[in-house]
């Protein structure tokens, strides 16, 4: 239990400070206006809307839309690069750890309230449900500003104007707060998200992180590289009793012995705070490595979930 | 949700390869994006403030 407390407070710690650093601009929530300086030049890895008035970096989802809708950019090269770059070196840590969006949604399931589980009779339903972000991920934010760019000559943010609830709560609520003029063109658009924003925030009391499970189109290219990021699980075998508390702690709900760099696992590390054998590494590279070598076992024993 | 013998495998040799591919495309990509200059790009988007995303259309 020692464990687990201590894990989940330095995952909260990092939260916060991935928070404070990517959004920085402390006088913008003042002022309500948006930082302008270099560092926009760079995404940063989690749903961090680029209209906060704190924010430094730029939202890759809304990069990456901006870049297919754009007739002149054609292909975001380098957006898409930064994406793989993140994808490849950290998968879903990124969501467990990075994410401003998801912290918030573990905050909100923090609210003393009777928790909806996984019951055996939903798993079909949740499976059809975990598609969402696929579905976001093609639709909102690849397919629309790609269609309507060849329609119409100028594709749209889809997905940033007609769904993200981070962009509502990061920018559109400060900067309508702050900034009278733009309050003063708030309209029918504002309401929607506001309904989209609020919808999110009462689930997140009853689930854990349903944005983040069902319909983050960020999620959704992270978890393609969950398997083969360098940031990973590791299972020994040779410890793992097979207890199954792993799975039981896991928050994602994700059979962590068999489907530990499955897509959905966002690289929290309570499985292996309470594992009791201390069989389940979570890092960069393989400890197995190392203890296999130190017995003078074969490397190809090495088991990597 | 337990099974007795987890289906515990090695990182395949076609997912290292799917790794080392995806690390050269990446490598690639950004540096085809940098050579086109489209940090400026996203620069350019970055600093107007997204109408969409605060809710105004």
């Amino acid at each position: 239990m020692a464990n687990l407390k201590r894990q989940k407070t330095k995952r909260n710690i990092v939260q916060a400070l991935a928070f404070l650093l990517g959004n920085a601009n402390v006088s913008g929530f003042v002022t309500g206006t948006i930082y302008q300086g270099p560092l926009k030049r760079v995404c940063l890895p989690g749903l961090n809307c680029y209209s906060c008035p704190g924010a430094l970096g730029a939202c890759p989802i809304g990069s990456l839309q901006n870049g297919l809708a754009d007739p002149f950019w054609r292909i975001p090269f380098y957006v898409l690069g930064l994406l793989s770059l993140f994808g490849l070196l950290l998968g879903r840590f990124v969501c467990g750890w990075l994410c401003p969006f998801g912290w918030f949604q573990e905050w909100l399931h923090k609210i003393k309230s009777p928790k909806l589980k996984l019951a055996r009779s939903h798993v079909r339903l949740h499976q059809i449900l975990l598609q969402g972000k696929i579905a976001m991920l093609a639709g909102l934010v690849i397919l629309t500003p790609l269609l309507l760019r060849w329609l119409t000559g100028y594709g749209i943010t889809a997905f940033c104007t007609y769904v993200c609830p981070s962009g509502t709560l990061m920018a559109g609520i400060p900067l309508l707060l702050a900034n009278e003029g733009l309050r003063s063109l708030a309209g029918w658009l504002f309401s929607w998200k506001m309904s989209v924003l609020l919808a999110v925030m009462v689930l997140s009391v009853l689930i854990y992180r349903p944005f983040c499970r069902y319909l983050c189109p960020l999620g959704a290219i992270y978890g393609l590289f969950n398997r083969i990021s360098l940031y990973r699980i590791t299972v020994d075998p040779q410890l793992c009793t097979h207890c199954g508390r792993c799975t039981r702690q896991c928050p994602m709900q994700v059979p962590i012995p068999y489907d530990g760099n499955g897509p959905e696992c966002i690289r929290c590390g309570e499985c292996a705070a309470v594992c009791p054998e201390g069989a389940i590494h979570i890092g960069f590279g393989s400890q197995l490595k190392k203890t296999n070598q130190a017995c003078g076992l074969n490397e190809k024993r090495e088991v990597e979930q | 949700m337990t099974r007795p013998h987890p289906p515990i495998r090695q990182l395949t040799h076609a997912e290292t390869r799917v790794r080392v591919l995806l690390g050269a495309v990446t490598a690639l990509a950004l540096l085809v994006g940098l050579l086109r200059d489209e940090t400026r790009l996203v620069l350019q988007r970055a600093i107007q403030i997204c109408l969409g995303c605060i809710g105004i259309g």
